[in-house]
């Protein structure tokens, strides 16, 4: 009771603060004491949508079944709700109508079936118009009565009464160990009296709700046989769809995985299970028939089953397989896939791994329809995958880097849930992580992005990085598709959580990089605002165990260390106070040494250089690494009286320790203006100027000498007013965005080699239907840094085309392929995604219908400087990602960005801001993640703000 | 009783040719032969000539909302160069330096104040008559015109030390009339002076008196006329700024219309006159609009387009004294309002949108207001039995009010001689 009163204690302190940059979602005003989630204990009970949708399409964001009471004024309320509209958490309990026996003529009273119950499980029926106040239907396990289940809709309360279990003659259950549900359907999977889930007996209870007689009502069917008795359809050892070889499964875990698939309309059930002899399958597929009865139907053949680890089965002895969490994803080339929080191996083991496996989305059988894809599927023409596993090397494997999400564990902690949005999955960590004796990794929200091939498919994912800016435990996270925030419930699994956050813009976040931002951006708007926003995420070389960000703005520079990794693996970011100093140097030299985790630089050289509009990190790989910024008269470096930097493989240090004082920014001599990017890719310094693309070797000519000698590798056409706009370089792969149309290095050329323009053999890349003004490319590699792009699995580029004059603007998509040393460029290397609105027309994603020019996306959120009104001024935009389900076979929520789907055009929305600050806006610089964090940045005239 | 009276017959030939019109783009100068300008008599022989030589005194030019302004702004109190290039095809090198630019449109970057002095250097006519049977007249008249556009001043309204400004200053502004020039297909924005005859009318008029026998009037004269206005003149330069063409910029026009006017007493005339003109489309090449923001001194897009004038509404009324010190003498106050409807484009190819071009400014109605002054003196003079009669005249124009127009004061003098 202490311990609840001091967690009281501490959330209304906190909700009485005036909030900072991530909101904290109160209580409503009726009972202020009592509705602000502070008591709630969420444990395994706090609901999230994924992909949720947010306040056009629906307002509830979390939904918060209570296991605790502390206090008897909170005791009758057994439920609590986010609003979206009004961003408040509510309390409910749900009321019930009855016919009042007292009375003889037909009268209805109401009870609270729910008053003083606790929360088992917290669980909502979705359909067409899951989240949406109206359709909305709620349920609940209690504490208290174990196998039953509660629907709580718009004006009452239903409950299935105690559920059958799966024996022929059907017996009570004891309690319900998972749940599930779909639009009208609730599965749950049921524990027989006195016996262990997984014994005989147990199995998946199939609830419908609906109208019967014309009353609504809630109950148990007969899973199996459709007959008048209710029954469990039997799900335990001896299950033929989970055995492989004959020989029933040891045990089960106490807990079942269940998730429904809208566009599939297929459930999945997941179970921890221990092998005997012959191994198992820890996954089904199951169906609703015609006849309200339920079949379920393996995951895969048994001959697609090996002793290799696939994830989910094994033919091996004795393995554990353990099914944490399920969910399914469509990602945005129309694929299905199966993600599986878990694998083969011991339980703590496989807390931090999650898997995405390809799923058949069309045939014309449809106890195939769910079932696992062969991984060589290829899809070219058609939005499915359609070929099963029926072989050990058709399944994805645990090694493999298609199938791997975040390219291996989390490494942040167990995992606490899984939330899927858009191409990205988030992972919830409610654990710090120690790195040494005085630092930890703390915890929060991670993500990982998929990477796809030339025909849609997954071909990898991003390395997990935090998200949202939020570093502290959480548990429970919603996705708002429409406005681009997230809110997360702060707590830990252990304990539950009390307190709901909300991302948003501005510069107020105490927390996280509010103070740096407002120092910032008092310092910068001085000057005309925010030009350049870069991050350096980790493993950059010339780092070491940092990770940088570089802000500019007009003849200023600031440097600051995002996150610093104390054992080379695990990075812990830099936020809130060690952002409380920000020294400012002047006359571009660092006088004395930095000591703190950001600092200015002004003056001396980069007052010639005028706006800064570029930077890089460069290094010659051996004895020196510089920070290098490019702008509008030319380039600068820093680096100390005789032209050397820091050392490479050490970095800048921690709090810059390694960079000393009396370096300061020279400038490097050279035909260089107007410099659009600077990037390096190992020794070599690639400067785009908006006429030229010019190469340096830093190891044949020290940046930090007076003059460098450079090779112009491609020139712009100035009588038809030729600009480039944007580069990127991987090996010998280099992409060339420019008003004339996007340009790629020719088939067998070599971007580090060559020593002419003509030598480059430039090759334009053909996007159908746009202009050819391109003018941004955003790349999206394993490893996050954009030379990584050509090597490895490769990566995928965003390829923006705005045209300004036509104030049109179109995504497009392009796949890289990964190049072995010896590889040479060819036409393999770049291609179109399968964007297709007819078929086999390759064509762009996004067709904004307006002046976009600029965005930025991590898979699941399409931020965007959104140009419009008269006078036209920048926004910041928001592309709304809402999911597609389906339903009789047809999309129902038309604004999924995906391909082939035109119906975007009309989507793009302004994001929330508050009035102030939209007419603060009059130009974006650009926006950029925060690698380290996980917060957005955005700059421009009104400096800097972050989202988070 | 009324009853036609042998004289008025040149009476009647006069009014019937004083409102021919020239349509002179938005100008005030459309009435070569404008009534108060005309020595007043008969036509009391078979033939006149007439010439009338004026010279420009002062410019009044006003916006859309009948406000003063340059002659430059009449459309716009600014002009975009950042829309300027907006709506050109993908590939076209006005697209790419409009991506290279990489700027929005803020309210004032990209924009430039253009000021410049417009003067009607001289404006003369030379009309001949012929009287014919029946109250019928025949007459012809031909304008000429020089005009001059001077002191062009440009000043830059892009003041920002952004990034975007100075992009705009960079790569547009700071060489603003090079770039026009280059990719306005050689549209100029340096001073011109042109000169040149008009659109030739020639006219056929029916005029008759009416004699009353009452105590305070005691005559009307009717007319009405027709016409045809044959394109002689020069057309609109469309590579200079508002180098108004000197009639229907190529077009045949039919002015039609009718008054009267009263006699009132002995020395006193009132009257009224209503000439409607309707021009027939032309295609030519012109400039046109590629988007609905851009501003009509900076138009880069020339494409062949049918224009489809509007009607022309011209109402006059007038008050003379005649005869009032010396025999012959007369005195002319008028007031003269001129309505131009909207004129429409219709472009012959798919490369813009005629929607688009459409919202031009310049295309929309238009309006003068004037008062016209006169005072000359006639005399019938016989030399070997052939009787002349001189003409001569003072007049000037004084032009007060409009809406996107551009009005010129003018001071001159009309001779004419009836034989």
């Amino acid at each position: 009771m202490a311990a609840y009163i001091r967690t009281f204690v501490t959330s209304l302190f906190i909700l009485t603060l005036q909030s900072h940059g991530a909101v904290v979602i109160p209580g409503d005003s009726i009972l202020p004491d009592t509705s602000t989630a502070t008591m709630i204990r969420a444990n395994t009970s706090a609901y999230t949508f994924d992909n949720h949708h947010g306040p056009d399409h629906g307002w509830i964001g979390f939904i918060l079944g209570t296991s605790a009471h502390n206090d008897s004024s909170t005791i009758k309320y057994p439920l609590y709700y986010m609003n979206e509209h009004d961003s408040k958490v509510y309390p409910a309990n749900p009321r019930q109508a009855v016919i009042d026996p007292s009375i003889t003529t037909t009268a209805y009273v109401y009870r609270y079936p729910l008053e003083n119950k606790h929360i088992q499980f917290v669980n909502a029926m979705e359909g067409e118009n899951a989240g949406t106040s109206m359709t909305l239907r709620i349920l609940m396990v209690t504490q208290e009565e174990p196998n039953n289940i509660y629907v709580s809709y718009v004006s009452d309360t239903q409950q299935t009464g105690p559920l059958n279990d799966a024996q022929e003659t059907p017996h009570k259950s004891q309690a319900i160990v998972g749940l599930g549900a779909s639009k009208d359907h609730v599965l749950a999977a049921i524990q027989p009296q006195n016996q262990p889930f997984g014994s005989i007996g147990s199995g998946i209870a199939l609830s419908i709700f609906g109208k019967i007689d014309n009353y609504t009502a809630f109950k148990q069917f007969n899973a199996v046989d459709g007959k008048n008795v209710p029954r469990a359809y039997p799900f335990d050892t001896t299950s033929s769809f989970l055995k492989l070889n004959g020989e029933n499964i040891n045990a089960f875990g106490q807990h079942a995985a269940i998730h429904w698939d809208p566009f599939l309309e297929r459930f999945f059930v997941g179970v921890d299970l221990q092998t005997q002899h012959g191994g198992g399958r820890s996954i089904v597929v199951g169906r609703l028939t015609e006849k309200n009865t339920l079949e379920f139907y393996p995951i895969a053949p048994v001959e697609a089953f090996s002793n290799q680890d696939t994830i989910i089965g094994s033919t091996q002895d004795h393995v554990q397989i353990n099914v944490h969490h399920l969910r399914t994803m469509r990602t945005s080339t129309n694929l299905n896939y199966l993600i599986v929080h878990g694998g083969i191996g011991e339980e703590k083991e496989t807390q931090q791994t999650v898997f995405a496996l390809p799923l058949i989305s069309y045939s014309g059988q449809e106890n195939t329809i769910g079932t696992l894809a062969n991984k060589h599927n290829v899809h070219k023409t058609t939005y499915a995958l359609t070929v099963p596993a029926i072989a050990p090397d058709h399944m994805a494997m645990s090694q493999d880097a298609a199938a791997v999400i975040g390219g291996g564990p989390v490494r942040k902690g167990s995992i606490n849930s899984i939330i899927i949005a858009g191409d990205v999955v988030y992972a919830l960590v409610d654990q710090s992580t120690p790195q040494n004796e005085t630092h930890s990794v703390p915890p929060g929200a991670f993500y990982s992005q998929a990477l796809f091939d030339a025909s849609g498919m997954i071909k990898g994912w991003t390395s997990w990085k935090r998200a949202a800016g939020i570093t502290q435990p959480v548990i429970g996270l919603a996705h708002n598709c429409q406005s681009g925030t997230i809110s997360y419930l702060i707590g830990t699994e252990q304990d539950g959580g009390n307190i709901i956050k909300r991302t948003k813009w501005g510069t107020d976040n105490d927390e996280g990089l509010g103070q740096l931002n407002t120092q910032l951006s008092k310092l910068f708007v001085a000057r005309g605002g925010v030009s350049h926003i870069n991050d350096f995420p980790h493993h950059t070389p010339g780092l070491g165990n940092a990770t940088m960000a570089c802000v500019a703005s007009d003849s200023a520079v600031a440097l600051i260390q995002t996150g610093y990794s104390y054992d080379s693996i695990k990075l812990t970011p830099k936020k809130g106070s060690d952002f409380a100093q920000l020294p400012h140097y002047h006359e571009a030299k660092i006088s004395i040494p930095i000591t703190h985790a950001a600092c200015t630089l002004s003056g001396g050289d980069l007052a010639k250089i005028g706006w800064i509009t570029a930077s890089t990190i460069a290094t010659d790989t051996k004895n020196n690494a510089w920070f290098v910024v490019g702008g509008i008269n030319g380039i600068a470096v820093l680096c100390d009286e005789k032209g050397g930097g820091w050392n490479p493989d050490q970095g800048p240090g921690d709090l810059f320790s390694n960079i000393s004082a009396g370096m300061r920014f020279k400038i490097v001599d050279g035909p260089w203006k107007n410099v659009r990017k600077l990037i390096a890719d190992g020794p070599l310094l690639y400067v785009l100027c908006d006429n030229n693309l010019w190469r340096i070797n830093t190891q044949q000519n020290s940046l930090g000498s007076k003059k460098v000698s450079a090779t112009s590798i491609a020139t712009a056409q100035s009588h038809v007013y030729e600009a480039f706009f944007d580069l990127v370089v991987s090996g010998k792969l280099a992409l060339l965005a420019s008003n004339k149309g996007l340009k790629r290095t020719g088939n067998g050329a070599d971007v580090s080699q060559a020593q002419s323009t003509s030598a480059m053999r430039w090759t334009s890349v053909n996007l159908p239907e746009g202009s050819d003004c391109i003018v941004q490319l955003q790349v999206t590699s394993a490893t996050a840094l954009e030379t990584d792009l050509a090597r490895g699995i490769g990566g995928q580029v965003y390829v923006l085309e705005a045209n300004a004059g036509s104030h049109q603007s179109r995504l497009y998509r392009l796949s890289i392929a990964g190049l072995a040393d010896n590889e040479p460029v060819s036409d393999t290397t770049v291609q179109l995604f399968p964007d297709m609105f007819v078929k086999e027309k390759p064509t762009y994603l996004l067709n904004f219908g307006q002046l976009v020019r600029h965005i930025a996306t991590d898979g699941a959120r399409y931020w965007c400087d959104l140009c419009t009104g008269n006078p036209m001024r920048s926004f910041i935009g928001i592309l709304p990602n809402t999911p597609i389900a389906s339903h009789q076979n047809r999309p129902v929520y038309p604004i999924s960005i995906c391909s082939g789907n035109s119906s975007m055009v009309r989507s793009l929305k302004i994001a929330p801001l508050e009035e102030q600050e939209i007419t603060q806006i009059q130009t974006l610089s650009n926006i950029t993640k925060n690698s380290a964090l996980g917060s957005w940045w955005a700059g421009g005239n009104f400096g800097l703000w972050a989202h988070e | 009783m009324i009853k036609i009276q042998r004289h008025h017959k040149a009476l009647l030939l006069f009014f019937a040719i004083i409102f021919s019109q020239e349509e002179l783009g938005a100008m005030n100068l459309l009435q070569p032969y404008a009534v108060l300008e005309r020595p007043f008599g008969a036509l009391s022989t078979r033939f006149r000539i007439e010439s009338s030589v004026q010279a420009g005194t002062y410019t009044r030019n006003f916006d859309c909302n009948g406000f003063p302004t340059n002659p430059l702004t009449i459309w716009h109190q600014d002009q975009n160069a950042l829309k300027m290039l907006e709506g050109f095809a993908a590939d076209s090198p006005i697209t790419a330096l409009r991506t290279m630019i990489n700027a929005t449109d803020n309210g004032t970057r990209g924009h430039l104040d253009i000021l410049g002095t417009f003067d009607v250097n001289f404006y003369g006519t030379i009309s001949a008559y012929a009287s014919l049977f029946c109250n019928w007249t025949l007459s012809a008249h031909l304008p000429i015109y020089q005009m001059q556009l001077s002191n062009i001043h440009i000043a830059d309204k892009t003041t920002g030390n952004d990034m975007e400004s100075v992009r705009v200053r960079n790569l547009l502004t700071n060489n603003i009339k090079q770039n026009i020039f280059d990719l306005g297909k050689q549209l100029s924005l340096e001073p011109w002076k042109r000169a040149g005859v008009g659109d030739t009318t020639l006219l056929i008029e029916w005029s008759r008196g009416f004699h009353q026998a009452r105590p305070l009037l005691h005559h009307v004269q009717l007319w009405f006329r027709a016409g045809l206005s044959l394109p002689t003149g020069k057309k609109t330069d469309e590579n200079l700024l508002i180098a108004l063409p000197f009639g229907y910029d190529g077009s045949v026009a039919t002015p039609f219309g009718g008054g009267l006017e009263l006699t009132i007493a002995r020395y006193l005339h009132i009257g009224g006159d209503v000439l409607l003109t309707y021009a027939y489309g032309n295609t030519r090449c012109r400039r046109i609009k590629t988007n609905p923001q851009q501003t009509e001194l900076f138009l880069l897009e020339k494409l062949n387009a049918f224009q489809d004038f509007g009607l022309t509404q011209e109402f006059s009324i007038f008050g003379r004294c005649v005869d009032l010190c010396i025999p012959g003498s007369y005195f002319t106050i008028g007031y003269h309002y001129r309505k131009h409807n909207d004129n429409t484009l219709s472009l012959t190819s798919n490369h813009a949108s005629s929607e688009v071009a459409n919202t031009a400014e310049k295309l929309l109605d238009w309006t003068t207001h004037q008062i016209i002054l006169q005072a000359g003196l006639a005399k019938q003079c016989s030399f070997q039995k052939n009787t002349f009669v001189p003409h001569v005249a003072f007049t000037a124009h004084l032009p007060f009010n409009g809406k996107r127009s551009i009005t010129s004061g003018t001071a001159g003098i009309i001779l004419s001689l009836d034989f």
